[in-house]
């Protein structure tokens, strides 16, 4: 499996040198419709596998022949099933999101035109599972890259190969329905904790994150565009 | 007249293989700075608010390299990285705030690296780099076992150099290989590692503004 990405790294490496030149074919005014799916799915016994499926519609106008100012709407479903081996339950998660950004073409041979794109995006998503329920919002720097192949003057296809994860700070809230886990050593004062402990308290939380700490993955997916004339 | 376009033509030409080529001739030099921010703050109480949990994660790592072209695409240098993790938790009930962790892990690396650089136009270059290294680290704090370690190795890494003027660039990068030979030593306990990782990182990249000059 790693290999074949090696693989496709090295073909799109050599595609993009042998072809830095060329010039892409796409007229400056022009606007387009695309639909894109993507589907994911980890395999392994030993490890947590999950599902995922997420498609996106996305508007865009053409800046110039080689670049685009791209608006997209995207929607994903992600379930993961814990491993034998971990007693989570089924986590499902539910996103939402908009997203603006730019998009580059570069030409490769014959009518395969390599596109590689820069998005800011604002997600809200909602996670359930059996011991609790969570949502929250984040904002998403991110960068994808793919192939496109035009079937006619309107019609194109479009092949995402991987993504490139830049920076997000993301805020999530929500509520456990198993007790708090409290540490062996936590102070012990009074009798109220200890009746807490024992109950079926639930319990809130919330939490920030970010990460500045740029990471590949390879995600395929399918889309179509359309070209409006 | 047609004769004076080609020869504008050659001109342009060479003026722009010129410019691709200047940033990486003999004598130029550069300098790159690189961070990752991670981190989270966590809080949770139990609806009662009688029992509250407060977490903190933060791992900050900063690196800066500067190099200088002993020969053309051939760039010899030094680099210093610094990375902190710190970690707390702590509880407070109706009447106690007790702390169990509030640690921080400090690591310093300086590395002498070459750069073979290959460029692609104007203002693209791929590059390989191979970097011999040297570390210290210890922590500090509350919670946790106190260490001490002591690092050695190489990394054989690729990146992509992306000039947005003549001077200033953006840099990925990422690792093909690393070895190294770590000595820790926790509670006057020492124990020696050697660890190899071989394209299990090449799904990270770092990313980095610098300036050539």
């Amino acid at each position: 499996m790693k290999k074949s990405f090696i693989t496709s790294l090295l073909f799109l490496g050599i595609m993009f040198i042998t072809n830095i030149t060329s010039k892409a074919q796409f007229k400056a005014d022009g606007q387009f419709v695309q639909g894109s799916a993507i589907i994911n799915q980890s395999l392994g016994n030993n490890a947590d596998r999950a599902k995922q499926f997420s498609t996106s519609v996305d508007w865009g106008k053409y800046k110039a022949k080689n670049s685009a100012n791209i608006y997209s709407f995207s929607l994903a479903f992600q379930q993961i099933a814990p491993s034998t081996t971990n007693s989570n339950s089924d986590t499902k998660s539910f996103t939402i999101g908009l997203g603006k950004g730019q998009e580059f073409y570069k030409t490769l041979i014959d009518k395969f035109t390599m596109y590689g794109r820069v998005m800011g995006s604002i997600n809200y998503y909602k996670n359930e599972s059996s011991s609790g329920d969570a949502k929250g919002v984040n904002l998403n720097l991110f960068g994808s890259g793919g192939i496109m192949y035009p079937i006619n003057q309107q019609w194109l296809i479009t092949a995402q190969l991987l993504q490139v994860n830049v920076a997000t700070v993301n805020y999530e809230w929500g509520k456990f329905k198993t007790n708090v886990v409290i540490p062996p050593n936590a102070p012990r004062s009074g009798n109220r904790l200890e009746q807490n402990s024992a109950s079926d308290n639930s319990t809130t939380f919330n939490e920030l994150k970010y990460n500045f700490n740029p990471y590949i993955s390879f995600s395929y997916g399918l889309g179509v565009r359309y070209i409006i004339k | 007249m047609k004769k004076t376009k080609t020869l504008l033509l050659i001109a342009t030409f060479f003026t722009i293989s010129h410019l691709s080529k200047a940033q990486y001739n003999k004598g130029s030099k550069f300098w790159l700075a690189e961070g990752t921010f991670i981190g989270s703050f966590y809080s949770s109480s139990l609806t009662s608010d009688v029992y509250d949990v407060q977490k903190n994660n933060h791992n900050i790592t900063l690196a800066f390299k500067k190099a200088y072209f002993t020969e053309k695409n051939i760039a010899k240098g030094w680099l210093l990285s610094y990375n902190v993790i710190y970690t707390s938790q702590s509880s407070t009930t109706s009447t106690t705030k007790n702390t169990y962790i509030d640690n921080y892990n400090h690591t310093l690396n300086g590395a002498y690296f070459i750069d073979k650089f290959i460029p692609l136009s104007k203002s693209l270059a791929v590059y390989g780099e191979v970097l011999g290294k040297i570390g210290f680290g210890f922590n500090s704090g509350k919670g946790v076992t106190s260490t001490h370690e002591i690092h050695i190795g190489a990394n054989a890494n690729v990146g992509i150099r992306y000039f947005i003027n003549k001077q200033l660039f953006i840099n990925g990068q990422t690792s093909l290989a690393d070895i190294s030979l770590k000595s820790l030593t926790a509670d006057s306990k020492t124990s020696t590692n050697i660890n190899i990782n071989s394209l299990m990182t090449v799904s990270t990249v770092s990313i980095g503004i610098g300036k050539s000059f």
